[in-house]
């Protein structure tokens, strides 16, 4: 009772609010711009707030993260530029909605999805993260293999058409991925002999060749596509709001992309690309309309965005609990707390709880301010995406290569997004899904750096990666999976 | 254009020349950037925002943070050395990347390529262990390996596991090295009870709240936050890690601004404000000189050049 009026106590301060806002707003502008990232956004913010107290400068980054993931699909869905990984699994779909006149819709299915998942997992971190957060240590090496192999078997599902090309993007994507120092030894590989290699291959430059800039390419090959708007206008009123019978079709893929982005929020290291990519998963087999997935689904959009954020509310729950980020994002939230001489972890509930009351009223206010600021800005960002095309793609041409150079600030990263243009072109013509070259380039350093550890951990010991009870309820989650989607395969063909 | 605007952009043009306060000679007259070698948000980077934040009071001009991470910490540097030597660009030299890995990989910079300002902080190292372990000193880990225990350590440095190999070398306990990416990948580890050791820090919310014991300073002296645990030396063990964050300048920039800087950032770091905070990272808040800092960095290439030769890290294995 009263974590509750300390909560509303923190909401009640107009100076609280007033910070909220900025945040909310500033994260859904940053994040819609392609190669700014959720955690630049936070860190673009945070030495404004080196003057301001606790509560007021946490709740400002915490709303510059939820609006920079959110942000995030809007580029996704409108230019088919996704603005953070994490909207990797929206940028078919979401896009394909706006290529049919729906481009409105899409971003109402993300906001409403985006938001719904987001409060349900800050609903699970105030009720109950000191409990929760024990389970993030059940997860070791062993248990971190079998995850990742469990969620490659998700390829399968964003796949398409065909299971051999997918397959091949997923062995692509971890090739990439191979690139740079050995985690181990920390010795160069696969680096041709050139240090500009020695970071690896970013994700973000590698994305927006493969997506935004490979799209400009495809697009100016249409020669009669390049005449008229970017995006059609909507063709009836329904196609700009979420209608009645959206809703019966998103309900589902909404509450499981919430559930599971909870929990893979709980464990750390994971983060909201995977959510997304198991919330959209997912979705795909609840469905009875398998057959429009990749093709504008607002059950894929909705799968996808309501688990991607809603690992941004349960990547607190280690945080708070354990004092242990679970991405990126968090990292530069314990930064944050440092600063002000707080520590987040056990003691912090005893030592500070109106600090972390205050963030857990500023966390649902944000998902309300989320959809207030959202739905001022989207008839904005779509009027933008009515311009001719022939004006809009020089733009996104130059949006994306500056949203690979400010990556890290590398003119190398610009070659990387140039080289996997070209990557992205080849495969359109052929006809393979892009998304499983990212799937495959996330999950293999999970995969190997695991893999290896709990092989020093064991002495090479086959059968711990099977002795782990966690381990082996995965296993059959994977083995489940595949079943499952081959089976779909099966009927498709016949 | 017409007339006007040329004369408008002409009058335009003599005012900056007026307002500007570049009569020869006068460092700094614009913006300073400063290249963080680590991404955005981590420690190094934060303790650096602080102590630019408090260095442009004393400069006068902004400090342009811009982050530059990669190659294991080796990129900003590599990108310092290639700079301007005026002045305008200063960058993070950590101890690490300058002095650990030239002996690993190959990179485009040799000491000599840099004008130190001065060093700004210690990074500080201890050996944790769960807290249901029976470990109390390092002696009883050491004794436990010597009966044949297989004693796994998390590891998320170069320099870390440099002083695991000393460690096995001195006592042959045979400790086995498991790498991990970051600091709280660590901690899952040690918390979990998936290894038997770890490296912890002070700002670890763990080891203050008791779940993780520290067993050992693993740095030159004990911890402030902790000084009832002694170091891995007065243990009886001959061996520590000492790193720190530094700033310089590429190798030719005029003495004139190296003095300036150099005194800017001096009085930032040893200012009180500057001091608090960088401690609050559980960082060690410590100031050298920039000959200091040279004079440092010198003898650790030299030293870690031997180890990393003699423990062979810079092989496969």
């Amino acid at each position: 009772m009263e974590a509750i009026v300390l909560a509303f106590q923190a909401l009640l301060d107009v100076q609280n609010v007033l910070y909220l806002c900025i945040g909310v707003g500033a994260g859904i502008v940053l994040g819609a711009i392609p190669g700014l990232s959720a955690s630049m956004a936070i860190a673009i913010v945070i030495p404004f707030t080196f003057a301001l107290p606790p509560v007021a400068s946490l709740i400002m980054m915490m709303g510059a993260y939820k609006g920079g993931i959110y942000g995030g699909s809007i580029a996704a869905i409108l230019l088919n530029a996704p603005g953070t990984s994490a909207a990797v699994a929206t940028v078919q779909d979401g896009h394909a909605l706006a290529k049919q006149g729906k481009g409105l819709k899409a971003l109402k299915v993300s906001l409403f999805a985006s938001a719904i998942g987001d409060t349900f997992s800050d609903i699970v971190l105030i009720l109950s993260a000191a409990q929760l957060a024990r389970i993030a240590l059940e997860f070791g090496p062993v248990e971190f293999t079998v995850i990742a192999v469990a969620s490659l078997t998700l390829v399968v599902s964003l796949s398409g058409k065909s299971l051999m090309k997918g397959l091949i993007g997923a062995a692509l994507g971890i090739l990439v991925a191979f690139i740079g120092l050995d985690p181990m030894s920390g010795l160069p590989r696969l680096t041709f002999g050139s240090s500009d290699f020695y970071g690896g291959i970013g994700l973000v430059p590698m994305l927006i060749g493969l997506l935004p800039m490979a799209e400009v390419l495809i697009r100016l090959e249409q020669k009669q596509q390049t005449k008229g708007a970017f995006l059609p206008s909507p063709k009836e009123p329904s196609d700009a709001r979420v209608t009645k019978s959206d809703w019966k079709r998103i309900t589902k893929p909404i509450a499981a992309g919430s559930v599971l982005g909870t929990i893979i929020g709980i464990i750390p290291g994971m983060g909201p690309t995977i959510g997304a990519v198991v919330g959209y998963d997912n979705a795909k087999k609840l469905s009875k309309d398998k057959e429009s997935f990749g093709k504008g689904s607002v059950e894929g959009v909705a799968g996808a965005e309501s688990g991607n954020n809603a690992v941004s509310g349960a990547n607190l729950i280690p945080l708070l609990g354990l004092g242990i980020p679970g991405d990126s994002e968090a990292v530069i939230l314990i930064g944050a707390f440092l600063i002000h001489g707080l520590t987040p972890g056990p003691m912090i509930f005893r030592e500070n709880p109106e600090v972390v009351y205050g963030l857990y009223g500023g966390l649902v206010a944000a998902n309300l301010l989320l959809i207030i600021f959202a739905l001022l800005l989207l008839p904005q960002f779509v009027k933008l995406s009515r311009i001719r095309t022939t004006r809009i793609l020089p733009v996104v041409m130059i949006l994306a290569t500056m949203g690979a150079y400010n990556y890290q600030q590398s003119f190398f990263d610009v070659i990387v997004a140039f080289v996997f243009c070209g990557i992205g072109y080849l495969m359109h013509k052929i006809d393979a899904p892009r998304s499983t070259i990212m799937i495959g380039f996330i999950l293999a350093p999970i995969l190997e750096n695991n893999f290896r550890r709990a092989m020093l951990i064991t002495d090479n010991d086959w059968s711990a990666f099977f002795s782990s009870s966690i381990g082996n309820f995965l296993w059959m989650l994977a083995i489940a999976s595949v079943i499952y989607s081959l089976a779909a395969f099966a009927r498709k063909r016949r | 254009m017409t007339r006007s605007v040329y004369s408008a952009l002409l009058g335009l043009f003599a005012l900056a020349l007026a307002v500007s306060p570049a009569a020869a000679g006068e460092f700094p007259s614009k913006e300073v950037s400063l290249i963080v070698n680590y991404g955005a948000g981590g420690t190094t980077d934060t303790a650096t925002r602080i102590l630019a934040n408090k260095a442009e009071e004393f400069l006068g001009k902004p400090i342009a943070v811009l982050n530059k991470a990669g190659g294991a910490g080796t990129a900003g540097p590599s990108q310092l050395a290639r700079s301007d030597p005026d002045g305008y660009t200063v960058g993070v030299t950590s101890l690490s990347p300058l002095t650990v890995t030239p002996h690993t990989l190959d990179v485009p910079f040799v000491t000599a390529d840099f004008q130190f300002l001065l060093g700004y902080f210690r990074y500080v190292y201890g050996v944790g262990v769960a807290k249901e372990s029976p470990f109390k000193d390092f002696q009883a880990v050491v004794d436990s390996a010597k009966n044949g225990d297989r004693i796994t350590w998390a590891v998320a440095s170069t320099d870390e596991r440099i002083l695991v190999a000393t460690l096995n070398k001195l006592t042959d306990a045979g400790f086995v090295p498991v790498p991990f990416n970051s600091g709280s990948e660590r901690e899952v580890a040690i918390l979990g009870g998936k290894v038997a050791l770890s490296f912890v820090g002070p700002a670890s919310a763990n080891v203050r709240s008791g779940d993780i014991r520290l067993i050992a300073a693993a740095g030159p002296e004990r911890w402030s936050t902790s000084p009832e645990v002694p170091t891995l030396i007065e243990q009886g063990f001959d061996a520590s890690i000492e790193s720190w964050a530094g700033l310089a300048a590429p190798a030719g920039t005029p003495k004139e601004a190296h003095g300036v800087l150099e005194a800017a950032f001096l009085k930032a770091a040893k200012h009180p404000e500057v001091v608090e905070k960088i401690r609050g990272l559980g960082l060690d808040a410590a100031a050298m000189t920039g000959a200091e800092y040279k004079a440092f960095v010198d003898q650790r290439f030299e030293d870690n050049k031997r180890w990393i030769e003699e423990l062979e890290l810079n092989k496969k294995q």
